[in-house]
């Protein structure tokens, strides 16, 4: 695409520090990084967001990104890795042009992923109901088939684990 | 099922012996409503097979796992109010994994809300010219071929 920084990074005429590249996609560093080896993986190919982009093309921008993930860890030498990628400008995406950060984090930084940011808005059962299946109602392709009954009688079966949880780990509900 | 844990909460959900929100399973991936959703329609996409992190997962089940969070992030704007969503993917501690089993959050997000990224959160620490090609030499001998 003719506007497209990062097209034109992918391409070229747009310098950049590049540390990865393959058929279909292009990694640099971030020029206003986070953290040293802030990385950012765009396609190649010029697509908008997650929901312009084809099946085949998608699993290979992932299979870079692992790859991508794993480099800016060891390289970076940090244990945590957070990747995110927004679309939409009300997610903050500010290019059109599908892309992930790669972003190594500190123990200093401890808990601050986007998640931890958003303050959690509880729904009630029947609200959680609804939304689930509009989501699944609204999946493209095939369904997946029923499990086998026999199967499913048995798992129903096993109640929840209430049990005490190792410290730190996320406090999980199961009222349903 | 083949490759789980039998203490991964996330395993059970998949498994089915803890109830979840199931939105949408395939033979790879399983997603499912977050309990303490940032938004309505806030999901978690994990690998059916235990990894804990995106680096310990299998290349070859990458793309699947991802198509799964694809399929869900349509299923959000086409099925409900959102205007965009958030893709988040936290590997250890430090990036606020909790849950040690590789996974996707789905966020929904709405136009009446700040637009807010996580790499709009962290502030920037500048790099000089000399750095940022030590940190290029080295990520390029680190990332796997």
């Amino acid at each position: 695409m003719v506007d497209c920084i990062f097209c034109k990074i992918a391409g070229g005429e747009i310098p950049s520090k590049k540390v990865y590249e393959d058929s279909s996609s292009f990694a640099f560093l971030d020029i206003n990084p986070r953290n040293p080896g802030h990385t950012v993986l765009i396609s190649k190919k010029h697509v908008q967001d997650i929901f312009s982009i084809g099946e085949s093309e998608a699993a290979e921008l992932m299979k870079a990104l692992r790859r991508v993930a794993i480099g800016v860890q060891k390289a970076s030498g940090t244990k945590g890795i957070s990747i995110s990628q927004s679309n939409g400008q009300v997610a903050g995406q500010r290019i059109p042009h599908i892309h992930f950060h790669i972003i190594p984090r500190t123990d200093a930084e401890r808990g601050m992923g986007l998640e931890e940011v958003l303050p959690v808005k509880k729904q009630d059962d029947a609200s959680m109901y609804s939304m689930a299946k509009k989501i699944a109602d609204g999946i493209p392709g095939e369904k997946i088939a029923e499990e086998e009954p026999s199967e499913k009688a048995t798992e129903e079966q096993e109640a929840p684990e209430r049990g005490p949880k190792p410290p730190g780990k996320q406090d999980i509900n199961f009222d349903f | 099922m083949a490759g789980q844990v039998n203490d991964c909460i996330f395993c059970r959900i998949v498994r089915g012996t803890i109830k979840s929100w199931k939105v949408y399973e395939d033979k790879w991936a399983t997603a499912f409503l977050d309990i303490n959703p940032r938004n309505p329609g806030h999901t978690i996409v994990v690998s059916n097979s235990h990894h804990e992190t995106i680096m310990d997962l299998p290349e070859e089940k990458a793309g699947p796992l991802f198509n799964a969070v694809r399929k869900v992030s349509i299923a959000i704007v086409n099925g409900t109010d959102a205007d965009g969503v958030s893709i988040a993917q936290s590997s250890g501690a430090s990036a606020g994994q909790l849950i040690r089993h590789v996974h996707f959050h789905v966020i929904p997000r709405f136009s009446d809300q700040d637009a807010v990224s996580i790499e709009g959160i962290l502030p920037i620490k500048k790099t000089t010219d000399a750095e940022r090609s030590e940190i290029v030499k080295k990520l390029m001998s680190k990332i796997p071929k």
